[in-house]
């Protein structure tokens, strides 16, 4: 195992689990983390400091999928406009929320507001590492994650909610 | 109202990691206010689930492992190195030849062009002296008497052929005084000057055959090191005929 493999094969977990929820599938996930493996390892000379390769990865992996979308998606708009507040409401988190649930409901997101929430979810990073490598200003993430967090209590309690117009089976959605 | 100002703070702290002081006036509103401080646990246990869930429901894929355990490694291979280096090599051998090119082009151009500064200041001296100070038909008192005159050692060309030396004067082309050997060509009046290239910058560079120009006939040409330019009324036929080789060499 060389140093690249012993620095970077511990957080293999932590990248394709960001990956998976923000691609939103399994095939796109590993096509994102082997990317970030292929950059990583050819720009590896520039990590100065061993310590800091996580957020390195995770700056890398961010990049990949910012690129991607924008690839997909022609133009992504990654500048703070003014957008529709969700509204806040004092119902209580659900619980008992399935990985599916979350999926579906991180892929309501924006990827602006998903790929901070992803990544306060699963990087094990502040809000203010996350502003780091993400490259934005502390008080930008966190509002984005504020926002993002009620979207996403809103999409959870849309899907857990009994549908009354088309007949399922029960519930829906989760 | 107090419940209303600590609210996005309150929904910004996180569940699995220590507090930030920026959280403590929210936190410390929760631990005196019920109702915000039960909205909180529920979110933070609601939050803490969904985390675990999303960690547990996305193993990683043994494919991938593999692949990040077989990456090759980017230590570059010889043909690599062989590529870029000879790239970089490539592209300074084309630099260094371009400027090489350049400077080149650049000298000649400049020694051509203070050639051409020689003859024009020789045909215009030829035009104004027309009187030799000392004068003698025997070639070699003329270099004497010029070498005596510039406090140098003049040499008249073995080139030309002899006899037809009349006189010579001290003259100047430019701001560097030369020899003027006054001599008759073809029974023309003609007018040699002989100089140093080196002030001129035109070493090696002096040799224009006979031709007509702004009204007479001038050649220009170097011999041991001693530049020479011979102005005449003479055509270039006649001139050409007074070198020793027929030709200039």
């Amino acid at each position: 195992m060389d140093k690249f493999e012993e620095l970077t094969v511990p957080h293999l977990g932590t990248l394709y689990r960001q990956a998976y929820y923000l691609a939103g599938n399994r095939d796109d996930a590993e096509d994102m983390v082997q990317d970030t493996y292929v950059k990583a390892r050819r720009s590896f000379h520039t990590l100065k400091d061993s310590a800091k390769c996580k957020p390195w990865l995770n700056s890398i992996l961010y990049r990949i999928f910012i690129d991607e979308y924008r690839r997909k998606k022609h133009y992504v708009e990654l500048t703070d406009v003014p957008a529709q507040e969700p509204e806040d409401d004092d119902s209580r988190w659900p619980e008992g929320v399935t990985a599916e649930g979350i999926k579906t409901a991180l892929e309501s997101l924006d990827p602006k507001y998903r790929l901070p929430l992803v990544a306060h979810y699963l990087s094990g990073q502040s809000y203010q590492e996350i502003a780091d490598t993400m490259e934005i200003p502390l008080g930008t993430v966190m509002s984005r994650i504020h926002r993002a967090k009620r979207t996403v209590k809103k999409e959870f309690a849309r899907h857990s909610r009994p549908s009354l117009g088309v007949i399922h089976g029960g519930r829906h959605g989760m | 109202m107090e419940c209303s100002r600590y609210r996005e703070p309150l929904d910004l702290v996180p569940s699995f990691d220590c507090c930030d002081p920026v959280f403590t006036p929210a936190l410390d509103h929760a631990n005196i206010c019920p109702p915000c401080r039960e909205r909180l646990a529920s979110r933070l246990k609601s939050e803490y689930s969904i985390k675990l869930t999303m960690e547990a429901s996305a193993p990683v894929p043994e494919s991938l492992n593999l692949f990040v355990k077989n990456m090759p490694s980017e230590k570059m291979s010889p043909g690599r190195w062989m590529v870029r280096y000879g790239v970089i090599a490539a592209s300074i051998l084309l630099m260094a030849t371009s400027t090489i090119s350049s400077y080149r082009y650049w000298q000649s151009y400049k020694m051509e062009a203070a050639v051409e500064q020689l003859r024009l200041f020789s045909v215009k001296n030829h035009e104004i002296r027309n009187t030799p100070e000392f004068l003698s038909d025997d070639e070699k008192q003329v270099a004497q008497w010029l070498s005596g005159r510039l406090n140098k050692v003049v040499q008249l060309p073995k080139n030309l052929k002899p006899g037809s030396v009349v006189g010579a004067s001290p003259s100047a082309l430019g701001e560097h005084p030369v020899g003027a050997v006054h001599l008759v060509i073809d029974g023309n009046r003609s007018t040699l000057y002989t100089f140093d290239p080196s002030p001129f910058g035109v070493n090696g560079a002096v040799k224009k055959e006979p031709s007509y120009e702004m009204g007479h006939t001038v050649a220009a040409w170097e011999e041991h090191g001693v530049g020479y330019s011979l102005v005449s009324d003479a055509p270039v036929e006649s001139m050409r005929a007074s070198f020793v080789s027929g030709a200039m060499r």
